[in-house]
């Protein structure tokens, strides 16, 4: 069988310097946790990273972009036990990573449970498993290599804060460079291990200086100004978190001991900032509102969403989990936990039941449909008989043993709000979406649904608030809002499709569209796409004009149409809730 | 010949060294609200929310130190307190009553982690697969809450913990029994634990339900102060470069620490709370519209361990004024589009009722 040919050399890659950079500064010391690479397709960011690999040797785990927390944990491992009759546990990707690299590509693909995991593994170097039987503890200490493109999201949080260096290559490279890039990769093409050679020399002498870099580190000394100025550039920048300022003092100190200096200077400052300090930077603050829309008095406001703050909540929930109790009623296998207790299970109905996909739950016996085995589980309902069953080297397991994996799906929506922000009208615009959006997000935790705000006003639309079940932040989304200018309608949807296509599942979303319909900026013809493509995604679409249905001229009934979604025209601003409310209640039950 | 599991633990480690509580810069309202805790587990657990990276899992996993061990039944799974008859599980109860001395350990208060992807069945037990397999009987293997019994029960990303589990954990905070049914197995041992969590807001809200169930609710504040956040720096390079060294600096303030928390647990029940203050608090959570009782109750407790903590008998307004907030912010009706911060409005009306008229244009005058 043929070799595999030597992978493409980390010293012959063309560009991404400051990723280059950022693994070198990894590789001498591994404290820094972990590169986040984000940079667009085929900028050899893989190739890049299993270059690496080459050059730092040692242990180096890859993981698809699809794994599940199940598989990065590990488990019982099947064959093994029922060989041996030793409970035998199969680490995960995770523990074998431990003393070397891990490495997902597609990094912001992770979904969030798989995310956490290894956020957390990262944070404290031990992999705790208790789950289907199984207790054990393992030591996972290793650096992380996550490589994204930022068009298709962002990395989850958690995992961003873990990872010490964040790199963005944005620069393309210039035309010589992308000769010399084309004639490296025919060279190699055609004949691999001699390419290689060529930088045997080049990669060895890397090596050497990592290994000195190493040794040099821990007397590395840096000054207490310096220290100040990292902290300073830290708070500035609104980094909260504290790892930004360990961490920067972990990056000056390895570009340091990389320069064989064992005192840190401003290059290493700078590299700091930019590398760990500037990545986690808050978003910058919302522009002032401008003098011409005057400050909202608190009068006005509270007229206009007078009738929606009616203390509505209360009578509602009743009402909507009424609705889930039959559903409860025929969920099997609850035993016998007190389902008279009030206060319990209310949303419990409210995620999926799935036989295939989503969280692992637990295990339950045969139902409809049922298809993946918990093995464990299985075990469990047939020891108790196997005295009985006569059974000697082997486990006897009967049908009625079988136990299998139900699975939960979070079955929340997305509802996105598009809020003309232009014009006169918009203040309260403003404060009818302000009050729907938040009475919706507080009675998300109920259906685990998410709420996203977009304006649009001038020549453009703004995502002021990405998908997110925070009150808090939609709060401050919304009171940062600027308003007046032209009405981009066709750049509002066209931000909603966006983020309608970045969820997992688009016909669960449902945009709210705010609008007197007239739109002055932008084609018709945009504006029909736009429609057109929303439609084709499956989102589902309410649109409101908050004029008199008599002053309106039309144009939100000829957009709702173009959208086949509901319309409604409202003379009093309390209706928006309940509207609202509806087209999300019929969203839920049709998906269901 | 029989199968017989044995548990095969790989990588078996030694315990990670923990980050010294003492050690812990700044963010005083978080390690008071568990300190409190450690003096009056009444008081009902500690909610602690704010941004990533502001030290508030590492104050959780710091607690264990700071309790001296407790006395329990040997090889009781449940840590049963020998003194205690009606909190014993079944098995030490029977042992009891049949007049037999109950063999005691000395053994750390337990602070037990939830792990992320934790499943029901290692969460409240399971049947024994091995003693199923090797003698045909179904035996209860206890899990998590079964080790975090007289202990505390800590859960990171309290906001993220899927819902099964939150009902779990509800229906057993307030029983304090563990009830499993599954698996042909019926059992129900003691579950008594504080619940602590910490979390982002951002993530989302919690279930009212389980926000309730929270005591005191502390509030994370961002270290603006750059010698603050270098003294932070410096101390963890310090402890991740030699942990035993570290901890050994940070030593005599842990055992000054420990000390108070041992003397304000013995001096605890001799503190009293005088009528005035009593409605004081009355005054202050009927004026916030607070929903239900626990609120009240809760001050009450925090206070008097405020007052223990401090070495006096008596717990006063000014204890009141200090607990009133991270007891209360999570009570409150919530303003849906409330500007003011929960704890600033609790702050306002505690002064309305508690400074007499006079008193308070004197203070502002002064303040002028």
């Amino acid at each position: 069988m043929p070799e595999s040919p030597p992978p493409f050399p980390f010293v012959a890659v063309a560009g991404m310097e400051m990723a280059r950079h950022a693994l070198l500064l990894l590789a001498v010391d591994r404290g820094l946790k972990g590169v986040l690479i984000q940079a667009g397709p085929g900028r050899a960011k893989s190739l890049l990273v299993r270059g690496f690999h080459a050059l730092a040797r040692g242990v180096f785990v890859e993981a698809p972009a699809g794994v599940t927390e199940d598989q990065l944990l590990g488990g019982l491992h099947l064959e093994r036990t029922l060989a041996t009759g030793v409970r035998q546990i199969a680490p995960g990707p995770l523990a074998r990573a431990h003393g070397g690299y891990f490495f997902v590509d597609g990094a912001n693909l992770l979904d969030q449970t798989a995310a956490r995991l290894l956020a957390n593994a990262l944070d404290t170097g031990l992999l705790r498993l208790e789950r289907e039987g199984v207790s054990a503890r393992f030591q996972s200490r290793f650096a992380f290599v996550g490589t994204y493109d930022r068009a298709e999201g962002p990395v989850d949080a958690s995992l961003a804060e873990a990872a010490g260096l964040h790199v963005h290559e944005g620069g393309l490279l210039s035309g010589p460079q992308r000769v010399e890039m084309l004639e490296r990769v025919a060279a190699y093409n055609r004949a691999p291990a001699a390419f290689c050679c060529r930088f045997a020399h080049e990669s060895s002498r890397l090596r050497a200086r990592i290994a000195a870099a190493r040794e040099l580190l821990p007397r590395v000394a840096i000054g207490a100004n310096d220290l100040r100025r990292l902290s300073r550039a830290a708070v500035s920048a609104g980094a909260t978190s504290h790892r930004a300022d360990l961490f920067a003092l972990r990056c000056a100190k390895a570009s340091a001991a990389f320069r064989m200096s064992a005192a840190v200077e401003e290059e290493d400052l700078i590299l700091a900032i930019r590398l760990v300090v500037s990545p986690r930077a808050a978003p910058a603050a919302r522009p002032e509102q401008p003098g011409g829309a005057g400050p909202r008095p608190a009068a006005a406001s509270q007229a206009a969403s007078g009738g929606a703050e009616s203390p509505v909540q209360p009578e509602r929930l009743p009402h909507a989990i009424d609705c889930r109790i039959p559903e409860e009623a025929l969920d099997a296998g609850e035993g016998a936990r007190g389902a008279g207790q009030p206060g319990r299970r209310r949303n419990a109905a409210a995620a999926i039941k799935s036989w295939e996909r989503g969280r692992y739950v637990r295990a339950v016996t045969a139902g409809p449909g049922a298809r993946r085995v918990s093995i464990p589980a299985t075990l469990a309902a047939a020891a108790p008989f196997q005295i009985r069953r006569g059974s000697q080297q082997t486990i006897r397991i009967q049908k009625q043993d079988l136990r299998y994996k139900e699975f939960r799906q979070k079955s929340g929506l997305l509802a996105i709000f598009v809020v003309d922000a232009s014009g006169s009208m918009a203040l309260s615009r403003m404060d009818q979406a302000k009050g729907a959006l938040i009475r919706l997000l507080q009675r998300a935790y109920l259906y685990r649904d998410k709420v996203a705000l977009i304006s649009f006003r001038g020549d453009r639309a703004e995502v002021l608030l990405p998908p997110s079940r925070s009150v808090e932040l939609a709060r401050r989304a919304l009171d940062g809002l600027a308003v007046g200018g032209g009405t981009p309608l066709a750049a509002g949807l066209k931000a909603a499709l966006e983020l309608a296509t970045r969820q997992p599942d688009a016909s669960r979303t449902l945009m709210v569209l705010l609008t007197d319909g007239r739109a002055n900026v932008g084609l018709p013809e945009e504006l029909a796409r736009a429609c057109a493509a929303l439609r084709a995604k499956g989102v589902a679409s309410l649109v409101i004009d908050n004029r008199d249905r008599f002053a309106a001229g039309g144009e939100t009934g000829h957009l709702a149409r173009l959208l086949a979604g509901r319309h409604v025209y409202l003379g009093r601003s309390d209706l928006v809730d309940s509207a609202v409310a509806e087209a999300a209640e019929a969203l839920r039950n049709h998906g269901a | 010949m029989c199968y017989r599991l044995r548990t095969q633990s790989q990588g078996e480690m030694p315990q990670e060294p923990i980050y010294p509580f003492a050690g812990i810069v700044g963010q005083e309202e978080m390690k008071l609200a568990l300190i409190l805790n450690l003096i009056e587990p009444h008081i009902g657990g500690v909610l602690v929310m704010g941004h990533r990276g502001t030290g508030k899992s590492t104050a959780v996993r710091a607690l264990a130190d700071l309790l001296p061990p407790i006395a329990a039944v040997k090889a009781c799974p449940y840590g049963c307190n020998p003194e205690s008859a009606a909190e014993m599980c079944a098995n030490c109860a029977g042992r009891r009553g049949a007049r037999r001395r109950l063999p005691v350990a000395f053994k750390p208060v337990p602070v037990v982690d939830l792990p992320l992807g934790a499943t029901e069945d290692r969460v409240c037990g399971t049947l024994d697969i091995e003693r199923a397999l090797h003698e045909g009987v179904r035996a209860f293997e206890p899990g998590l809450l079964a080790r975090a019994n007289r202990g505390f029960l800590y859960i990171d990303e309290v906001n993220l913990l899927e819902d099964h589990i939150v009902d779990l954990l509800l229906d057993v905070a307030a029983s304090g029994r563990n009830i499993v049914e599954r698996e042909g197995i019926s059992v129900s041992h003691p579950a008594r634990f504080v619940l602590v969590g910490s979390g982002n807001p951002e993530e989302g809200e919690l279930r009212p339900q389980l926000l309730d169930r929270f005591g005191l609710h502390a509030r994370i504040t961002t270290l603006t102060d750059v010698d603050e956040r270098i003294e932070i720096v410096l101390r963890r390079a310090r402890f991740e470069r030699n942990p035993g060294a570290f901890r050994r600096e940070m030593e005599p303030q842990q055992s000054r620490l420990r000390q108070r928390i041992a003397s304000a647990k013995k001096l605890l029940p001799a503190v009293d709370v005088d009528r005035a203050t009593l409605s004081l608090i009355g005054e202050l959570c009927v004026r916030l519209n607070v929903d239900g009782h626990r609120g009240e109750l809760t001050i009450m407790y925090a206070a008097k361990a405020l007052a223990a903590f401090e070495g006096r008998r008596r717990a006063a307004s000014g204890d009141v004024a200090r607990v009133a907030a991270m007891a209360l912010r999570h009570r409150m009706r919530k303003d849906p589009l409330g500007e003011i911060d929960a704890g600033v409005r609790i702050e306002q009306v505690f002064r309305t009722i508690a400074m007499p008229a006079g008193a308070e244009e004197r203070r502002q005058a002064r303040s002028a």
